[in-house]
């Protein structure tokens, strides 16, 4: 079968959200959605269609147990669910063992990781289907003296492009630009871009995530002069915080 | 039951705090969605032991799968609603029993369904006119009666082609015709009121 057909996917779609299409036609449909864009898509187009057929089926009290027994299927055991913890495992020993001390860093973590996922879920599929968790990442969260969480930057493993959210920077200096920068352990800081229109951007690596921030711990954010020379190393961070894999 | 603005927005929520491992969130949308997913599990596979199963394996499922709904430009409940029929036609297509199962439906889903008289509506017909889209209860109403009600006994019942044909004694080509034209007219229909056709 040529699954390139636009006419052919779209009759299978609708027969595999109709129900119709059974049996090994429907697993390897399924297969086929996984490689082939469009005829996700043609699922999605009839799953629009029909679903309010779903919607008016009057709601029917679920038996008593079946919550508790689902409660026990997806209990946090540490054998269990292991492989796809491990991101957040990391993130609480690291946190666990570091130097912050600070009160509300786990809140101010969880919240900020909240912020951080949509961007984190824009990355490209297959790397993201790949994982079984969340994507493989480098993300740091940025605090400022008050240790608010006041930055998430992130960036996929092998993106080439910063995604950077402002959670609460405060009141920026006029004339004044913020910068990034990744602050490798006993070197000097490397700039990694200006943060665009002083909000929520992306910028742009000289390389991929992984070549340019797989041996960095820290990264900060400095007031600089709007135009000043990019090498102009900064004498303080307002911001900084740790740059970790999330895998 | 009409998903509300509200209800996608909880579901989208608690399913990017469910991406994150938190089980309260989990339990919160069992609270929120668990009755309606039951109700679509229950209408396929028609044994409440087996809607039960359905229903568990959707959450565990969305439990292990919850980043991947960024992946698809549905609606949360679409999404979810979808998840739960999929793995209930799965559930039911394993059952030696399937066919007949579906061939002792109620009798009522077995009428035909005459557009023009809105009195006396059977079940099926009365789940068709509460469809919270009025387009789609429009170009329900615009197909004929045998198109409307093969889809309607499949998508409700999850049969297959053979079902349909075993259920309203037809031959299979023809049932595969009524699927098949209803489905086109459907689409058509829908497409050319202007209705969206990738966000639920």
């Amino acid at each position: 079968m040529n699954y390139n057909k636009p006419e052919l996917l779209h009759i299978l779609a609708g027969e595999y959200v109709l129900g119709t299409l059974q049996g090994k036609a429907r697993t390897r449909f399924e297969r086929i959605m996984r490689q082939i864009p469009a005829a996700q898509s043609a699922v999605e187009q009839w799953q629009a269609r029909l679903i309010p057929l779903a919607h008016a089926l009057p709601e029917r009290a679920p038996p008593r147990d079946l919550w508790r027994t689902i409660e026990a299927r997806t209990a946090p055991k540490s054998t269990q669910s292991a492989p796809q913890v491990l991101g957040i495992s990391r993130w609480r020993q690291w946190f666990s063992i570091s130097n912050l001390g600070l009160v509300g860093a786990g809140a101010a973590f969880a919240f900020a990781m909240l912020t951080a996922l949509p961007m984190l879920q824009r990355m490209n599929a297959p790397e993201v289907a790949s994982m079984g968790g969340l994507p493989q990442s480098y993300v740091a969260v940025l605090s400022g003296a008050d240790a608010k969480a006041a930055f998430v930057v992130s960036a996929p493993r092998h993106g080439k492009s910063l995604s950077v959210k402002v959670l609460t920077a405060g009141a920026i200096p006029v004339e004044q630009e913020m910068r990034l920068w990744a602050l490798p352990a006993g070197g000097p800081a490397q700039l990694l871009g200006t943060i665009p229109n002083f909000g929520n951007g992306e910028i742009q690596m000289t390389g991929t995530a992984e070549e340019v921030l797989a041996k960095i711990p820290n990264l900060g954010v400095s007031f600089a002069v709007a135009g000043a020379p990019a090498g102009e190393l900064p004498v303080q961070f307002a911001f900084r915080g740790p740059c970790v894999k999330l895998w | 039951m009409a998903i509300t603005e509200s209800k996608q927005q909880q579901a989208g929520d608690l399913l990017a705090r469910i991406s994150l491992r938190n089980q309260p969130a989990l339990k919160a949308l069992y609270a929120l969605a668990g009755g309606q997913l039951y109700a679509v599990a229950l209408r396929i596979v028609r044994k409440p032991q087996l809607a039960e199963e359905v229903v568990q394996d959707v959450f565990v499922n969305v439990w292990n799968r919850a980043q991947d709904y960024a992946a698809v430009r549905s609606q949360p409940m679409t999404w979810l609603i979808s998840l739960t029929r999929n793995r209930a036609i799965d559930v039911y297509r394993a059952q030696d029993d399937a066919v007949s199962l579906s061939t002792h439906l109620d009798d009522e889903d077995g009428e035909m369904w005459d557009p023009e008289d809105s009195n006396a509506k059977t079940p099926l017909q009365q789940m068709i006119g509460k469809a919270e889209s009025a387009q789609l209860q429009i170009c329900l109403r615009a197909l004929e009666a045998q198109q409307r009600q093969t889809l309607a006994l499949a998508y409700f019942h999850g049969m297959s082609h053979a079902e349909l044909a075993a259920h309203l004694a037809q031959p299979l080509g023809t049932i595969k015709t009524w699927a098949r034209r209803g489905m086109e007219r459907l689409a058509a229909c829908m497409q050319s009121a202007g209705h969206a056709p990738v966000c639920a």
